[in-house]
């Protein structure tokens, strides 16, 4: 089974937000409802300070906290890497929302249930890239098979030290993200 | 943050009933016949203290309140601290509930059944405050592991928090069977006197629950805000910051000093104190433990991401 994974060229981020908007559309989500986040940090000291961004969404963790966290079992991650929600299942409790680390979840005050990434999954089945990957003018974004070392994602990881978000965290995310 | 004052309104009265369950069972232990208010407000408190909880944590609820047949599914996973809540808090509520029920003289109606059923677990009863005793120790740990376990808050993400919570729990439960049994003394067979006795150990006894507690909470805040950028954020929160109203004079004026002097004072004195007393400080004291579970969820902020 392939491990599917996300690589983000932050270099190349200009903090556009289409990938947000994206995948407001392809989800059909309300305009305050994110499931794909902007992050920006100003860093370094004057003259050469900047201003970087950081793009969240949910990191597809091996070790997911949601999962661990959820007393319904409604979180579930499927074998092609994907964690998915069961909204069939959920009760709403937020447990989730506060647990993920990246703060990668919202709460769906209409359906009453947790909502986040899924990494498009239904395009994926039909192998097309997530709508955020194809909606990034900067080609900043790109989607395959993390287990696969022939893969694009694969060897962007090797070549451009592409590194986790916060793995001190113990959640080993599969999202990748080159700074450099 | 998605959690606010449900649920730690929840957390609370979960903790404050185990601890008064806790309570009643030490009372018993030591003195069965002079503490026998304090036990019979203990075991009347505890089962519904913690029903009382059950609403607040619904009402956060999103499908779980509109599709209540979904909440079957809370005890099925194993790993998540919320299903061991579910676990222990179920028994408890019926076993606290008819463990105070013994010690109530009404609803109990002459019915055959009724009587054979209060045999029975008059019969029971030491084995049931037994297996209570350990549901309410789990109860007490319980409430401060849901939020230990996250990771993601570096405020809660610490050992020390489930020790807090539980002598939380011991200090408010204790303040709550003081202040029913106080309230209830009026007409009762036990005198005001005696029961004015009966608190000055008990009172002593709080008055190093609450030195304990002010320790844990002076390591945790001390020991989180030298650790991440975000916990030192949380820590300025309550100190300094937004909450710091809350947290000097809900946690440091009532739950601390003004118990503390009354108790300190009632010592010096070296005679029990009126009844209006012990009530103004174990009031207080109910209100400083529902401020320290509400700070401790308002004031969590997540780790950083760079």
């Amino acid at each position: 089974m392939p491990k599917y994974g996300l690589v983000t060229d932050l270099t190349k981020c200009a903090g556009c937000r289409a990938c947000t908007v994206a995948c407001q559309m392809q989800n059909d989500l309300q305009p305050y409802e994110r499931w794909v986040r902007v992050q920006e940090v100003d860093a370094g000291k004057f003259p050469s300070d900047t201003r970087r961004f950081l793009i969240v969404q949910c990191q597809h963790c091996d070790k997911a906290p949601c999962i661990s966290v959820c007393p319904v079992r409604a979180n579930y991650k499927r074998t092609d890497g994907i964690v998915m929600i069961d909204e069939d299942r959920c009760i709403g409790c937020k447990y989730c929302i506060v647990a993920c680390p990246y703060q990668a979840r919202i709460f769906n005050e209409e359906r009453g249930v947790a909502q986040k990434c899924w990494l498009c999954y239904k395009r994926v089945e039909k192998g097309v890239a997530p709508a955020c990957v194809v909606a990034c003018p900067a080609g900043a974004r790109y989607f395959g098979d993390l287990e696969d070392p022939d893969s694009e994602v694969s060897k962007l990881i090797v070549s451009r030290k592409a590194a986790k978000l916060r793995p001190d965290l113990g959640t080993e995310p599969n999202s990748y993200y080159i700074r450099s | 943050m998605a959690w606010g004052f449900p649920i730690a309104m929840y957390l609370f009265l979960a903790g404050m009933g185990a601890g008064a369950f806790l309570t009643a069972v030490v009372a018993e232990m030591y003195n069965k016949v002079a503490f026998r208010p304090l036990i019979r407000a203990g075991l009347v408190l505890s089962g519904i203290l913690v029903a009382l909880g059950i609403p607040f944590l619904i009402a956060d609820l999103g499908a779980g309140r509109t599709q209540p047949w979904r909440l079957i599914l809370l005890f099925a996973n194993p790993t998540s601290p919320m299903t061991w809540g579910v676990w222990v808090l179920t028994p408890f509520i019926p076993l606290g509930m008819v463990l105070g029920w013994l010690e109530v003289e009404f609803l109990n109606p002459p019915w055959r059944i009724v009587r054979w059923f209060r045999a029975l677990v008059t019969r029971w009863r030491t084995r049931l405050l037994q297996a209570g005793t350990l549901l309410a120790l789990s109860i007490a740990i319980y409430t401060g592991l849901l939020l230990g376990v996250v990771h993601g808050v570096p405020l809660w993400n610490t050992s020390i928090l489930p020790m807090l919570f539980f002598v939380s729990a011991l200090s408010t439960g204790l303040a709550a069977c003081v202040v029913l049994s106080q309230i209830t003394a009026v007409g009762m067979e036990h005198d005001g006197v005696h029961l004015a006795k009966s608190y000055f150990y008990v009172n002593q006894i709080h008055s190093a629950l609450i030195v304990v507690e002010t320790v844990f909470i002076f390591c945790w805040l001390f020991i989180v805000a030298n650790g991440s950028v975000t916990a030192a954020q949380s820590v300025e929160l309550l100190l300094t910051g937004k909450y710091s109203l809350f947290f000097w004079i809900g946690i440091g004026f009532f739950g601390v000093v003004d118990p503390l002097v009354i108790y300190i004072y009632e010592v010096v004195l070296g005679k029990p104190l009126k009844p209006y007393w012990v009530l103004i400080s174990d009031s207080s004291v109910i209100l400083g433990g529902l401020v320290l579970r509400y700070l401790v969820i308002a004031a969590a902020v997540p780790v950083i991401l760079t």
